[in-house]
């Protein structure tokens, strides 16, 4: 059973028969077998990026007869373990579904017992601000956490600004994420820079879309998880996770124990070879697209300018129109990280009315 | 080193297991030859009956081996379009489907001919399915292509970006459109998107198959009993 009074130190489940801490830091043991599985897979390739969707909180509470919260609370729990085995790995950007778009649909009572943990465990986060420095854990929110009630969007907010600098590690929790919203999201940007005039149409590329999502400098994910038994992705890193290998995994989040991850590596590494292929092939037909464009651009731009007799493809005209692209692309991209900031330091500063 | 040798020993295993469910798969393919060769239409929809009302309006085949025998791929479409699918998409990264396009064709004109023979009533089998070939060149860049469209028309209007919504970015998709597909079934020992259409695969069930060599009809219904028993949630 789970003790919930955050002064007890050690907790054990039966299911995984590991011990697990309140004190949500506290290193897993390993045994030697553990440790020496760690050293063989370590000598293959890893994945840079891991998404996980942890699914199966609600039937794990049904299964072990526990209360809804009680499941979630170790759900939360099992974040910390896989971020210490990511640790193990060498793996720096871990990526949790912690919260659909979709979730808000789900009833006013479970809604709300979502949020008293999200709210109980981030301001617990908050409070070890020097344990995540110290472990050079960055915390990145990705969503749209306008949709929250607003003290949990302030607490969210506060744990982006002050974890920011911290490089060593990145933990990317989606709340209020859908994939589908963060395209659309990343479009609107893009369309709005056009609009005002500080993009044209023709700016409007792949990189460009990428670099507005609200993953932004995260690189792409390379292995998506999800536990449970589902085979869907229900609306998550469709666009990020386009070349990853997929882990449908028939065991239920809480459950997700060191083997299974090891598991998930293993055959991670079996399809690494093909992943890589794809990947490579991908890079050079996109950077043939975008010249074609560029060149194509360039010419129109030109010959809108110019008489039809001087309207003739010229390669010095091209890269002058590739470098002014470049250039509005980069300070598009500072304007709206800035924006960005701007925006999380006003959350950060909300009034706590309506917690 | 000790370490290295030790991956490598599981690798092989694990490569040799894959083979083998390959093999397996293929093997018990040609044991049940002898019972599902004289299938036809009317057979299939019979053993599909249990399924009735649960089927996928799109069906989306992505090919992941490096070997397409068009003999066998035309096979599954067949069972599709007898089944009442109305859509079907085939995905291969390079977009070899794509170029076998008249071959695909006439195997699939061929093979719908045998086995919709001695048909007695099966008003499905008449149905006109669209089939779309869609490879990486549709993947990302299609939602590039319908950003630019959008970005292009709202100039025009003079509209805000407060009317950029889901439905109306959803409305500039080529590939797709709203016609997601419901299920995709992956032939291969690898289970990735590989730079499929982003968009359309929020709520699609994504199932697997070891290869596509000798499918039988008897797999494909249990694959589709499979996805008829997964429960849709959607965030709830």
């Amino acid at each position: 059973k789970i003790h919930e009074k955050l002064g007890e130190a050690v907790v054990s489940t039966q299911s995984t028969g590991e011990i697990m801490s309140e004190d949500w830091f506290k290193r897993v043991e390993y045994t030697w077998f553990q440790s020496f599985m760690i050293k063989c897979v370590r000598t293959g390739r890893l994945p840079k990026h891991i998404a996980f969707i942890m699914d199966g909180n609600r039937r794990f509470a049904k299964v072990k007869e526990i209360t809804r919260s009680e499941s979630y609370a170790m759900g939360f729990e099992k974040i910390g373990e896989i971020l210490d085995h990511c640790e193990m790995f060498d793996i720096k950007v871990v990526s949790v579904y912690a919260f659909s778009i979709e979730n808000f649909k789900r009833s006013e009572e479970e809604r709300n017992e979502l949020f008293t943990l999200m709210s109980e465990k981030m301001n617990y986060l908050l409070t070890k601000m020097d344990k995540l420095n110290e472990k050079g854990i960055r915390i990145k929110v990705s969503g749209n956490i306008s949709l929250f009630p607003a003290h949990i969007t302030k607490t969210l907010a506060q744990l982006e600004l002050q974890t920011m600098s911290n490089s060593e590690f990145c933990l990317n929790l989606c709340l209020a994420y859908t994939s589908r919203d963060e395209m659309t999201n990343s479009v609107r940007c893009l369309t709005k820079g056009v609009l005002e005039g500080k993009l044209k149409v023709d700016d409007i590329n792949e990189t460009m879309l990428d670099r507005c999502l609200y993953t932004e400098d995260l690189p792409p994910v390379d292995m998506l998880v999800r536990t449970s038994g589902e085979v869907r992705l229900s609306d998550y890193m469709m666009w990020q996770a386009n070349f990853a290998a997929l882990q449908f995994v028939r065991v239920l989040w809480p459950d997700f124990g060191f083997w299974h991850f090891v598991g998930a590596l293993l055959d991670y590494q079996r399809q690494e070879p093909k992943l890589r292929e794809y990947r490579s092939n991908y890079k050079p037909f996109l950077d043939k697209m975008s010249q074609a464009e560029l060149k194509m651009s360039a010419h129109l731009e030109h010959c809108s300018l110019t008489s039809h007799e001087a309207c003739t493809m010229n390669s010095e005209i091209t890269a002058a129109y590739t470098r002014a692209h470049c250039l509005r692309s980069e300070k598009f991209i500072s304007g709206l990280k800035s924006e960005r900031h701007a925006y999380l330091e006003s959350c950060a500063e909300l009034s706590s009315a309506g917690a | 080193m000790m370490f290295e040798g030790f991956l490598f020993v599981i690798h092989l295993f694990l490569h040799t297991y894959c083979q083998l469910q390959v093999a397996a798969q293929c093997f018990i393919n040609l044991l049940r030859w002898w019972r599902v060769s004289k299938w036809n239409a009317d057979i299939l929809l019979s053993q599909a009956k249990p399924l009735t009302g649960k089927l996928p309006s799109h069906v989306s085949f992505v090919f992941l081996e490096d070997d397409l025998p068009v003999e066998d791929l035309v096979k599954p479409i067949v069972w599709c379009i007898c089944l009442g699918v109305s859509t079907i998409s085939l995905y291969d990264y390079y977009g070899r489907l794509r170029r076998k396009k008249l071959e695909i064709d006439d195997e699939l004109r061929e093979y719908y001919a045998d086995f919709t023979r001695d048909v007695k009533n099966n008003p499905k089998c008449s149905l006109n399915p669209k089939i779309k070939f869609v490879s990486v060149e549709n993947g990302r860049t299609d939602l590039v292509h319908a950003a630019r469209d959008m970005a292009r028309d709202m100039l025009k209007s003079g509209t805000g970006v407060g009317d950029i919504t889901q439905v109306s970015y959803n409305s500039y998709h080529k590939v797709f459109g709203d016609n997601e597909p419901e299920l995709m079934i992956q032939f291969g020992k690898q289970r990735t998107l590989a730079g499929y259409p982003p968009w359309s695969v929020h709520l699609t069930e994504i199932l697997t198959l070891p290869t596509c060599y000798l499918i039988s009809p008897l797999q494909f219904i249990s694959t589709l009993n499979s996805y008829c028993k997964i429960e849709k949630r959607v965030g709830k």
